[in-house]
């Protein structure tokens, strides 16, 4: 966690503007952090796209919980649900064992996907590879490929499609899904995701980045302020040098 | 019994192979069946070689059936047969079924169930020469069996008496990829271990050298520098001889 005082403290003293009133709060550090935060979200995207990050940069935005796969082998990631909005997909992870034990429960329907906030996850000894839609169906009967039907034993190979809406207006009342195979029907699932971090609203929050990433949130957010500066300032030309060499140094 | 699960063999050559991380490119299953099919092989080739029943497989009460229509190949109407208990070795003269036997209760001394008929082997071709034979000629007590296809087993002198089921021995391949047990102990010799990792690492290091650009993912990953601009020109064509 990143105190925010502490970034302001250091966006101060870069400015030169302890116990000034030219910038302030609300009007000046946070919209720059918060726009820090959105660019670091954006920046790691693309790192996590080309594999070049793994989740203990974030540690602090990793959550694993537990869900119940509706009839169709899928399910809704629902933000109103777990009070958290989804960043990425990290991990899905089928046949958990639970803390505690216990059965999942049944369905409301076919297509309505269970999330359970007091079942914690335990373990589980499979992982879903994601597929993309291209090769999710080709590969359903090739017995070497993750998310065939063929194999149900311990050597079952999952698989999960990216988030998809299959809704219609009348006989399938979701939004976007993900796809788990071989079937996981009525079954708990396991999966870990990350949380775009929340955004800044008073002095006295935290935001949810490792500390290690002060100096690239401090620099950000300079460069932000700069923006408002006009063109050319040696403060754009300084904090754009070194967000360029920290992201670097990140990849 | 093993000291060896076919977990530890699989998990072993993928981890040799580098294959165990989430972007691999053989999957675990795929070591597993070359496992299988190197294993099969090796193991066929120790049981010819050994007079051993380590690798021998009885089952008991196999349910005899009369088949009630006929349907191509291999169901013949009104024939005893059995369905095959596990996929056998295709040894010479069907020797991947050690014996069939059956129970009938007409000895005093009453020695085992599975001494008590055996079965002779026999082929289909060969069947009519043994009604020539009074000493030879298949009955309950001196009964045939052939095999026909991968699947069953035929009788011959069966067919008038009701025999539920049969005790047979087999000289089995493994299980199928989809229904072997990976923490079952491996039913193979273990002195041969060695020889089944290096083959199968052959035929994965064989497989890894398959250049990525034989599959169609869409993407153009060959650098422009690598590409020929220049037309290529066969070693035989009339411009690369020389006059002698």
């Amino acid at each position: 966690m990143i105190q925010v005082q502490n970034l302001v403290d250091l966006m101060k003293f870069e400015l030169d503007a302890e116990g000034s009133d030219r910038y302030l709060f609300e009007t000046d550090y946070k919209p720059a952090i918060n726009s820090a935060m959105n660019w670091l979200v954006s920046v790691f995207n693309k790192a996590f796209e080309q594999n070049k990050l793994t989740g203990e940069n974030l540690r602090d935005l990793i959550k694993t919980r537990v869900w119940v796969a509706n009839n169709f082998s899928r399910i809704k990631f629902d933000e109103a649900v777990v009070n958290e909005t989804l960043w990425s997909f990290m991990a899905v992870m089928p046949q958990p064992i639970v803390y505690p034990t216990q059965t999942p429960p049944t369905l409301p329907n076919d297509y309505t996907s269970i999330f359970m906030a007091d079942v914690a996850f335990a373990g589980s000894d499979f992982s879903a590879s994601k597929s993309t839609i291209e090769k999710w169906n080709e590969n359903k009967l090739n017995v070497f490929e993750p998310g065939n039907v063929s194999l149900q034993n311990q050597l079952a190979n999952y698989s999960y499609l990216t988030e998809i809406d299959y809704s219609t207006d009348t006989t399938y009342l979701q939004d976007s899904e993900i796809e788990i195979r071989p079937d996981v029907s009525g079954q708990f699932v396991g999966i870990t995701y990350l949380k775009v971090p929340t955004d800044v609203s008073t002095v006295n929050d935290s935001i949810e980045f490792p500390a290690t990433l002060t100096t690239l949130m401090v620099q950000k957010s300079l460069n932000f302020i700069s923006i408002k500066q006009g063109d050319n300032t040696t403060l754009f030309s300084v904090t754009e040098n070194d967000v360029n060499r920290l992201v670097q140094i990140m990849n | 019994m093993s000291n060896t699960i076919l977990r530890y063999v699989v998990d072993d050559i993928s981890k040799d192979l580098k294959q165990v991380a989430d972007d691999k490119k053989i999957e675990r299953a795929q070591v597993a069946y070359w496992v299988l099919m190197v294993g099969n092989r090796l193991k066929s080739q120790h049981i010819q070689k050994r007079d051993s029943g380590m690798f021998l497989h009885t089952y008991v009460g196999v349910p005899v059936e009369k088949v009630a229509s006929s349907s191509n190949p291999n169901t013949v109407e009104g024939r005893k047969r059995i369905k095959l208990p596990a996929s056998i070795f295709d040894f010479n003269k069907d020797r991947g079924i050690d014996y069939i036997s059956y129970w009938i209760d007409d000895e005093v001394d009453c020695p085992p169930e599975f001494t008590n008929k055996t079965f002779t082997r026999t082929t289909p071709k060969t069947s009519a020469i043994l009604y020539m034979d009074e000493y030879t000629k298949p009955s309950p007590s001196n009964p045939y069996w052939y095999l026909t296809g991968m699947e069953y087993v035929y009788f011959l002198g069966i067919e008038k008496v009701d025999v539920e089921s049969i005790e047979i021995g087999l000289y089995s391949t493994f299980d199928p990829l989809t229904e072997i047990d990976l923490d079952a102990p491996f039913d193979f010799p273990e002195e041969l271990l060695n020889v089944l990792k290096r083959q199968v690492l052959d035929l994965g290091r064989f497989v890894l050298q398959i250049p990525e650009e034989r599959r169609n993912d869409g993407v153009s990953t060959t650098p422009a520098e690598n590409i020929p601009t220049q037309k290529l020109i066969s070693v035989n064509d009339s411009v690369n001889k020389s006059e002698e």
